[in-house]
């Protein structure tokens, strides 16, 4: 059998979106730098010169307008793809999107449907300090009416925002910049994953490592540095936090009975919280230890490369989680 | 040396930026204009004294914010129609000059009680056959020469035509460039829109240069305010009727048409004539007045229009003497005192 | 368009509709048989009805928290929206949506909005699906000159104008942003006058006046629809009523000779006045129209009145698709 091909996690984002234009004659992108740039860090390179101006549009800098367009021409029939450049910058926006894309469809009793793909920017890493590096998930999750996912790997780039495109609900898929560059398999062909199913990236039995996105990779480093020491972590990736895998959490705490809840986004009023609510809803009996938290301190995402380092949750944090964890027990 | 400057807010803002190319006036642009006349009046006589239309707008009170003439709004009371400006215009009969910014509608309201003080007025509107297109500032220099005494209004400021209308039941009414009777029925967005529905046209200029139905008019004879006649014109009222000329004017800023006339005469001043078959009549361009379909209507042109100031003039004509202690020395004297 | 009898009296019916609709559910609201907050469009209905007149079930509009006179001229039914109103299942929006959130996409209404100035980005992007189909219809944004100040106006506005979209801003100016003077809330006065800003035309339309309205909409609408892009037509209009309610709060932010000089201009009584004048519509023929329709509205009420209260088990249902 041939060698899977690989791409970077930005190619991913690329090939997803042109699947996208190429399954969906209503779906367009539109966004910041989208279109004669390619993106940013270049997640739509090549779109504008094959599929010509009318798929691909690019926006002013304005993202309450960008998410009114998404808003807008959903609800008159377009599946559009709308990229708000970071998650950062939702707060010029969060009117159109809690107020008027999260409810439209529930105010008007079921009558519009809104099939908006939201594609945004998460993390940090880059030393681009407070306002271009945030973990704003739990922003959005809280809202009823919108769906969340964050991929960590190009094969579920690719295979959640198709997902996200089919799907008639807004969706926002939330990637990470420091893992653009992240290379993976990925099938040439269109694909999906289930909105709302984890996975099980890698077995355990001596303790669950519930987490996402970028997270996924320090929990896989954390884990093989636990196996040094003689622990079998389990690694559960989400990849959907709205709706969230609730059964695959309670399935795997109820195996390990300890668990530790991982994400990069601050620890305060985080979604570590929600999990662990509904682990003590579920499996309470099951656990042998008190749920654990990793996540960012309560504090703005720092500039200097230093402090950021000291910032953002790492291996090193999730292993220490682990050690206490275990040692408490 | 009292000099009355009345700025219309609602000229130049007409569904005409829709249905034709016209420009938008904002009334920023309006103050700034107003600015600069205030600037070109003070430089020559800071003894002037300001009366001015209190517009909701504040367009000319911003203006004057920061001048050292003397100002006062006129006191009066306001409907926030055309009326303000006729209204306005009383009050200042006892001025040397007055300075209107607006277009042939604001300057007929302005006419119709202005008397024979001059005015100079600036072009804001949509159809300004009637105002001038200048520099403000200059404008201004125009105003305060005049007031100081040292131009001959009777040269640089002679009476235009205007069109005098007599309703039926003994009603009149006044226009400064046209009388048009259509068939519209109802006053809407007040231009005149449809050329279809034109019924009949007076005009007491004719200028092919201009637009609106002055441009129409124009284009078949050139009538100026020194003439001692305007013009009529009739369209047909059967689209069938092809034995008729076709004159293409600009009809509305930015938009050409061809029009279709059946007639088109002479009107003697002082000659009234009737008119018939229209169910409305708009002057200077707007729907003023809905008519009975067997209404007759009476129009007369006469020489009693405002006194309008060519600016250029004006300047001009001090030019010989702009050393002499009345113009250029006299604003020198009062800092040395 | 041509504006023929049959033109006059739909914009007639339509601003009767409205006034009635308006009226009696203000009644019903200090009564106290109407759950939450109304604001009610009594004196502004030249506005809505002038546009609508133009609108197909093609064309979308987007509504502000003052929605319902833009829904009836949008041909919304009195049944379902007095059940949307009273909370009734038969709703428009099965008693999920209320006054603030009344809708119907069958009709081309995206919906009031309890959010000012949220419409106008929605309205961008319901004229972008409109010009990425290539058909020939518009879309329509209503806001005040209160949402005028808003950002989103802004964004759209500029949006709008860059794509050339087929889409009409129409700014209902009465005056007040909630109970805010618009001297207190703008240092201009012609709302219009930002259009120019955005590299589109902007005109100021008597909004007492259905046949201004209906005008200056019909000439927006050849622009749109020749691909010249956005207008923003400024109605200068009031409200009759409150902010909220009838007599709403009580509160003195505008006085009595204020709302009585508007109300000469009631544009409901001046377009009868001269309908009667062309032999249109008589005198009496007018009061039958207003009775018919309030017999109507009536039978509105008696329905919703009658409908069922939502189950609770539709509590969840229509949060997704």
């Amino acid at each position: 059998m041939a060698e899977a091909r690989e791409l970077t996690y930005i190619a991913a984002v690329a090939e997803a979106a042109k699947t996208v234009l190429l399954e969906q004659e209503n779906a367009f992108i539109a966004g910041e730098d989208v279109a004669g740039a390619g993106g940013v860090f270049g997640s739509y390179r090549g779109i504008l010169e094959e599929f010509g101006d009318q798929r691909i549009v690019d926006t002013p800098i304005s993202e309450e307008g960008i998410i009114g367009l998404g808003v807008g021409s959903a609800a008159t029939g377009l599946r559009p793809i709308v990229d708000i450049m970071f998650m950062d910058f939702m707060g010029e926006c969060m009117d159109e999107i809690a107020n008027q894309m999260a409810k439209m469809r529930y105010m008007f009793g079921g009558s519009a449907t809104l099939p908006i793909t939201v594609i945004t920017m998460s993390g940090g890493g880059m030393n681009m300090a407070a306002q271009h590096s945030q973990s704003l998930e739990a922003w959005i999750c809280h809202l009823p009416g919108l769906k969340v996912v964050a991929p960590s790997t190009p094969y579920d780039v690719k295979g959640l925002i198709i997902s996200a495109s089919r799907d008639d609900n807004p969706v926002f898929v939330v990637l990470n910049k420091l893992s653009l560059g992240n290379r993976g398999p990925v099938p040439e062909e269109s694909y999906t994953i289930p909105l709302g199913e984890a996975e099980v990236v890698r077995e355990g039995s001596d303790v669950s490592i519930v987490t996402y996105s970028r997270m996924v990779g320090e929990s896989m480093s954390a884990a093989n540095t636990l196996s040094e020491k003689g622990i079998d972590a389990e690694v559960l990736d989400l990849r959907s936090l709205q709706p969230m895998d609730t059964a695959a959490i309670v399935t795997s705490v109820k195996k390990t009975q300890r668990v530790v809840v991982v994400h990069e986004a601050v620890r305060f009023g985080g979604l570590g919280g929600e999990i662990a609510a509904q682990i003590q809803e579920e499996a309470f009996d099951y656990l042998d230890a008190p749920i654990a938290r990793v996540g960012a301190p309560f504090s703005p995402v720092p500039f200097s490369p230093v402090l950021e380092q000291a910032y953002i949750p790492n291996a090193d944090r999730i292993v220490a989680e682990v050690d206490k964890l275990l040692n408490a027990a | 040396m009292d000099i009355g400057i009345i700025a219309n807010p609602a000229s130049g803002k007409d569904i005409r930026r829709l249905t034709a190319r016209a420009s938008v006036f904002d009334n920023q642009e309006k103050s700034a204009i107003v600015r600069r006349c205030v600037a070109g009046i003070e430089g020559l006589c800071p003894d002037a004294r300001i009366h001015y239309y209190p517009d909701s707008h504040q367009i000319t009170a911003a203006a004057l914010v920061g001048s050292e003439l003397s100002s006062q709004p006129i006191d009066m009371k306001k409907t926030g129609t055309s009326q303000d400006s006729t209204e306005a215009a009383r009050h200042l009969r006892h001025a040397s000059v007055v300075i209107s910014l607006g277009g042939d509608g604001t300057n007929r309201a302005i006419g119709k009680s202005l008397g024979d003080v001059p005015l100079i007025a600036l072009s804001t509107g949509t159809n300004n056959a009637f105002p001038v297109f200048c520099e403000a500032t200059s404008a201004g220099m125009a105003a305060a020469y005049i007031a100081m005494g040292c131009v001959s209004t009777d040269e640089v400021a002679p009476s235009t035509k205007a069109l005098h209308v007599t309703y039926q039941n003994g009603d009149t009414d006044f226009a400064l460039i046209d009388v048009v009777g259509t068939r519209d029925l109802f006053y809407g967005s007040r231009a005149i829109l449809d050329p279809s529905n034109y019924v009949f046209a007076v005009l007491s200029v004719a200028d092919p240069s201009k637009v609106g139905m002055t441009a129409i008019g124009g284009m078949t004879q050139v009538v100026s305010d020194e003439h001692h006649y305007g013009l009529t014109l009739s369209f047909p009222q059967d689209s069938v009727d092809s034995s008729k000329k076709v004159v293409y004017a600009a009809v509305a800023p930015g938009l050409v048409r061809p029009i279709r006339l059946k007639d088109v005469g002479q009107i003697d001043i002082d000659k009234p004539l009737q008119f018939l078959g229209a169910t409305m009549l708009a002057f200077d361009g707007e729907r003023e007045r809905v008519l009975r379909a067997d209404e007759t209507v009476t129009v007369c042109v006469r020489r009693d229009g405002p006194r309008r100031v060519d600016v250029k003039a004006c300047i001009e004509s001090v030019v010989p003497s702009t050393m002499h202690p009345c113009v250029g020395l006299k604003r020198v004297e009062r800092h040395a005192n | 368009m041509e504006l023929n009898n049959e033109v006059l009296l739909d914009i007639h019916r339509r601003m009767v509709r409205i006034r009635t609709f308006e009226t009696e559910a203000g009644k019903l609201a200090e009564a106290g048989k109407i759950p939450g907050a109304l604001h009610l469009y009594v004196g502004q209905e030249a506005v809505a009805s002038g546009i609508m007149a133009h609108l197909s079930n093609e064309d979308w509009i987007t509504s502000t928290h003052r929605g319902h006179g833009h829904l009836i001229a949008k041909g919304g039914e009195f049944g379902r929206m007095f059940a949307e109103l009273f909370g009734r299942a038969t709703g428009y929006c099965k008693g999920k949506g209320g006054s603030m959130h009344i809708s119907n996409m069958d009709l081309g209404m995206l919906g009031a909005n309890g959010i000012v100035g949220a419409g106008p980005p929605i309205a961008v992007g319901a004229a972008f699906s409109i010009k990425y189909r290539k058909t020939k219809n518009v879309a329509v944004t209503f806001f005040g000159d209160g949402a005028s100040n808003e950002g989103s106006f802004h964004e759209a506005a500029n949006m709008a104008a860059l794509y050339k979209l087929p889409l009409l801003f129409v700014c209902e100016n009465n005056g007040y942003g909630e109970y805010t003077a618009q001297a207190n809330h703008q240092a201009i006065v012609d709302v219009a006058d930002r259009a120019a800003g955005y590299g589109m035309p902007g005109v100021v339309v008597d909004g007492m006046d259905a046949v201004a309205v209906y005008e200056a909409a019909d000439a927006a609408i050849a622009r749109a629809t020749a691909g010249d892009g956005p207008s923003l037509l400024e109605c200068k209009t009031y409200r009759f009523f409150d902010h909220v309610g009838v007599r709403g709060m009580g509160l003195t932010y505008r006085t009595d000779e204020e709302l009585a000089e508007w109300q000469k201009r009631d544009p409901i009584h001046i377009f009868e006045a001269r309908l009667a004048e062309l032999g249109v519509v008589s005198k009496e023929e007018a009061v039958k129209i207003h009775e018919d329709v309030l017999t109507e509205v009536q039978a509105g009420i008696e329905f919703a009145e009658s409908s069922p209260l939502p189950d609770p088990a539709t509590l969840l249902e229509d949060v997704y698709a």
